[in-house]
């Protein structure tokens, strides 16, 4: 086999430490290059320093029974060369501590507090080493991602220590105001602690993990095609997002092509999940500033798009849409007319709410200036998506790593630099009219022929990435294969990964109630973090 | 003003009327699988297939009693997977959807199929 001519990144990243052997991965545009434990920390700030790439995974794997060592994977993101470059560094497990690259990159804080708490690996030098996802009460030393705990059985409950580590604030007409885990409405679970002087926030602390259910443990072992059945799951709103990324690791593990009639309609799916989703959150919005009269026009429009959904795919979350390969069923000449109709009809609605919400002055001065990320918080702590674009980072993975038809079609981004709520709201409308358009342009483009092709077999001992612009921003799975090519290991990063880390520095110089606004303006998914 | 009130009349009324919510789902909504009772040849595919455990198949007791083919509603998840992977071709994903029952045990139905005894699993 010849020697792979390294381009892009992946020859400046050998010609900056000649002493790493730079490899392709599987798949275009993925590079590997092994690092020597000590130097991970140097290597990686170079590679976010001087390439500009940030990170985008890091994944810790228990590959004692493999290899004889843990092993940790950092997936740099270089959307200049549309490359992904991965540095691999074993840790002996005699020795099961890693030097903290945090420092050097902070989007890698909560990946290695992970790593942490799931692997027992130890992160030297991480300036906030404390549990992420294991709460008070799990038995200490206890890592469930190690190969040696059994995850069908449920471990006996340490006695839980006091409270969690939030900082808190004391004096005179200070308050700490907890909100959730169970909150006044039907969302998901997670607790956060407003630390307040009258009413201006001075401190937002959090704590997620609450819906926590052990997936990528319980994918351990699983063929690749139940996972599938995992991955659509993880979350009800991302749902197509994430099996469509899970099937395309899959699809690059195994060198599989999908069909062209296939990749048009995944991506029709997946602008219709985009769709719903932005329709659906800027809904959820208004409900965070108690505009009711915009709540209630956009979860009208959310629920005709939701049967709409129903009616084109058979699901009203698009589950049983993506397969390996492909996509399950086909669509009919009949129900894309159909599509098309009703789209035009909701746009035009859609159109009319907004008239109605830019007109309401109130509105509109609730969200400005409110709940400011900053762009150089975002920058550092690797934010993506609606919450990246609105803080002047113009990243989006359909223009930066094409994937499916993405490639030839014109996908706008827009970027606002103000980063409040505002800026998330103009962000949502813009890319909830241009999927109206993308969709049109799909339908029109749609080529004749087979909707699935047989991916081939599962070749074992291997390792791939897959991605999708969720509605939310960038979701990356990774998944590797085992001896008997089973999954041995996987993990899911979505949007809300990084987002949720950036939320509490926004809340600090706005009120209490901007809260619940604030964090609608964000709309992060639990689930999908906490997997 | 007038373009709120021009809006809340292009609007309507977004209620549904009672009869209206028992309407027969589209055609691609995944719903309830049936089996075909002359067709399942008790190859067990399906159970084999189901990502959420939610298909058994019981051979009939001795004397010709037939097998039962039982689907746990409770457990199923709709997505198709034991019709695609079927044999005979036995299963069918309907568009039912109006399944809530009284009691957990009401959730797990059984079909008796084929011969009794006949298997090749």
């Amino acid at each position: 086999m010849s020697r792979t001519v390294l381009t892009g990144a992946a020859a400046e990243l050998q010609a900056a430490f000649p002493h790493v052997p730079v490899t392709a991965g599987h798949g275009a545009g993925e590079w590997l290059a092994p690092v020597p434990l000590g130097e991970l920390p140097a290597v990686a700030g170079w590679v976010y320093a001087q390439l500009g790439a940030p990170l985008a995974q890091a994944v810790g794997v228990d590959e004692r029974p493999l290899a004889g060592q843990f092993r940790l994977y950092y997936v740099f993101s270089v959307p200049d060369y549309r490359q992904w470059l991965v540095l691999r560094a074993d840790v002996d497990p005699l020795a099961p501590s890693f030097p903290s690259v945090t420092p050097a990159v902070p989007a890698a804080h909560w990946y290695e507090r992970e790593i942490q708490d799931m692997l027992g690996l130890t992160a030297a030098g991480h300036p906030d080493p404390r549990p992420l996802v294991l709460h008070a009460g799990w038995p200490h030393g206890t890592h469930p991602l190690r190969k040696d705990f059994d995850g069908a059985r449920m471990p006996a409950r340490a006695p839980a220590p006091a409270p969690t580590g939030f900082h808190g604030v004391a004096g005179d007409g200070t308050a700490e105001v907890p909100v959730g885990p169970i909150h006044a409405g039907i969302i998901e679970p997670g607790h956060f602690r407003i630390s307040t002087l009258g009413e201006d926030v001075l401190r937002l602390e959090a704590q997620l993990f609450y819906t926590h259910r052990g997936l990528e443990k319980r994918a351990e072992g699983m063929t690749v095609e139940r996972g599938l059945y995992l991955a659509e799951r993880i979350c009800g709103a991302c749902a197509l997002s994430n099996a469509v990324a899970y099937a395309q690791a899959v699809e690059r593990l195994t060198g599989a092509e999908v069909p062209p009639r296939a990749q048009v309609l995944r991506a029709v799916g997946l602008e219709l999940e985009r769709l719903y989703n932005h329709v659906g959150d800027l809904g959820n919005l208004c409900a965070g500033a108690a505009a009711l009269l915009g709540n209630m026009h956009l979860l009208r429009l959310k629920e005709q798009l939701q049967r709409l959904n129903e009616a084109v795919v058979g699901h009203r979350f698009l589950r049983g849409f993506a397969a390996l390969g492909g996509v399950r069923r086909d669509v009919g000449e009949g129900a894309l007319v159909n599509l098309l109709g009703v789209l035009d009809q909701v746009r035009s609605q859609f159109l009319g709410a907004l008239d109605l919400l830019a007109g309401n002055g109130v509105f509109q001065d609730r969200m400005r200036t409110t709940g400011v990320l900053r762009r150089d918080v975002a920058e550092q702590l690797g934010v993506v998506g609606v919450a990246a674009r609105a803080s002047g980072i113009g990243r989006d993975l359909r223009r930066d790593h094409p994937y499916l038809v993405y490639g030839g079609l014109d996908v706008p981004v827009p970027v606002y630099p103000q980063g409040d709520v505002w800026a998330r709201f103009q962000v949502r409308a813009e890319e909830a009219l241009a999927s109206f358009r993308l969709i049109a342009d799909l339908a029109e483009q749609l080529p004749a022929g087979p909707v699935q092709a047989d991916i081939g077999p599962v070749p074992p001992l291997r390792h791939a990435i897959g991605w999708v612009e969720s509605p939310r921003g960038a979701n990356l799975h990774f998944v590797m294969t085992g001896p008997d090519s089973t999954i041995y290991r996987y993990m899911v990063r979505t949007a809300s990964y990084p987002n949720w880390a950036a939320v509490p520095s926004t809340l600090p110089g706005n009120l209490v109630p901007d809260f619940p606004l604030i964090n609608k303006s964000f709309e992060l998914c639990y689930a999908c973090l906490d997997r | 003003m007038w373009s709120l009130i021009a809006r809340i009349w292009q609007a309507g009324v977004a209620a549904e009327p009672a009869g209206r919510l028992l309407e027969p789902a589209p055609p691609a909504f995944r719903g309830a699988p049936v089996v075909d009772p002359a067709r399942c040849c008790g190859s067990q595919a399906c159970v084999a297939a189901c990502p959420a455990r939610a298909l058994s198949w019981t051979a009939g007791a001795t004397g010709g009693a037939p097998a039962a083919w039982t689907l746990d509603l409770g457990r199923c998840q709709f997505c198709g997977l034991c019709a695609e992977v079927c044999p005979e071709g036995a299963i069918t994903q309907t568009q039912a959807y109006a399944l809530a029952t009284r009691s957990a045990a009401g959730l797990r139905v059984a079909t008796a199929v084929g011969e009794g005894g006949k298997s090749d699993a």
